[in-house]
């Protein structure tokens, strides 16, 4: 007959002390970025506003989204973020060894909470000797920053995409399944 | 009963280069090396593993190599490169839409893009030259 264990006689009131071994990280890293995806690598967003499109990616944010670009003269996608988990990563790959994309970043500013993909907040205006003024119609939200910003990353991209013929009417050019495709079956 | 012309057809006997067309190896061509059964035979080759393999699984070709039957696997393969068994298939009309289809399936995303673009271009030039053919006459 197995020994049977003997019931203690005093339970603690309070759970003991956590254990030291299991400590929570402090630093977050970002999201694994899978081996497929590389600075340069041509994806295919399968989602959002420009689901289909093939953009150029640029580099992974502190976030651990996928900084991307159209260019955006190209198919008018502008500098995105992006998530790994809703892009196919194609093997066509450009080379942006040459774009400088430092000034952009996802953690917020210390200061001023923004970071360059913040949303931009209209000003309240002033209301005109006290009339009901119409509202403004809305701007859109760019500030000259990041229209420099786009215009200065697209100039290099896109220098680097018509190098390669026939790259520049890829990326314009939309993905879509036609008949008889099964992309469990297809190379990308 | 009418006279037909003889057909051109290929018997599963020993020495029979066959393609498979199911399974593992799929798309490969070997040998018939031994019947079996009325279904079954055995086939080796330099690019398939020597085993049993059920007849509905091969299509045969017109190839036929002038071997024993059991030949050992290392006398087989001497024969096969003797005979260039792989560049007498590759040249067929056979081997090269079976090295197309190849092609195709490992196409990148890019590369079908130029090659519908590249097709479209050509067919409509195509078209415009039959168009301007028509007229003529």
């Amino acid at each position: 007959m197995p020994k049977q264990k003997k019931a203690p006689k005093w339970y603690p009131t309070e759970d003991g002390p956590k254990s030291l071994t299991k400590t929570i990280k402090k630093t977050q890293k970002p999201t694994k970025l899978r081996s497929s995806i590389v600075p340069g690598t041509v994806l295919i967003l399968l989602a959002g506003r420009f689901k289909g499109k093939r953009v150029v990616f640029l580099k992974q944010l502190e976030s651990g989204l996928l900084l991307v670009t159209g260019p955006f003269k190209i198919n008018g996608v502008p500098l995105r973020r992006v998530n790994q988990a809703y892009v196919i990563a194609t093997s066509t790959k450009i080379d942006v060894t040459d774009v400088d994309t430092s000034g952009i970043s996802d953690v917020p500013d210390q200061k001023t909470k923004r970071h360059f993909f913040s949303r931009v907040v209209a000003e309240a205006k002033e209301e005109n000797d006290g009339e009901f003024v119409a509202p403004e119609s809305k701007k859109s939200g760019l500030t000259e920053e990041r229209k420099a910003m786009q215009a200065k990353v697209d100039a290099t991209v896109t220098a680097a995409v018509e190098k390669t013929p026939m790259m520049k009417d890829y990326l314009k050019s939309r993905f879509s399944l036609e008949k008889g495709q099964y992309p469990h079956l297809m190379k990308f | 009963i009418t006279e037909t012309m003889p057909s051109r057809r290929s018997f599963a006997e020993v020495g029979r280069v066959v393609c498979v067309n199911y399974g593992a190896d799929n798309g490969k061509i070997g040998v018939i090396v031994d019947i079996c059964d009325s279904v079954s035979c055995l086939i080796d080759g330099p690019n398939i593993k020597r085993g049993l393999i059920n007849f509905r699984r091969l299509a045969f070709t017109d190839i036929k190599l002038p071997i024993m039957k059991r030949l050992r696997s290392s006398l087989l393969n001497k024969v096969w490169e003797e005979a260039d068994i792989d560049g007498q298939f590759a040249k067929t009309t056979w081997g090269q839409k079976l090295k197309n289809q190849k092609r195709r399936a490992e196409l990148t995303d890019f590369e079908r893009f130029k090659v519908k673009t590249l097709k479209a271009k050509r067919n409509k030039i195509i078209k415009k030259k039959a168009k301007e053919l028509k007229g003529k006459n």
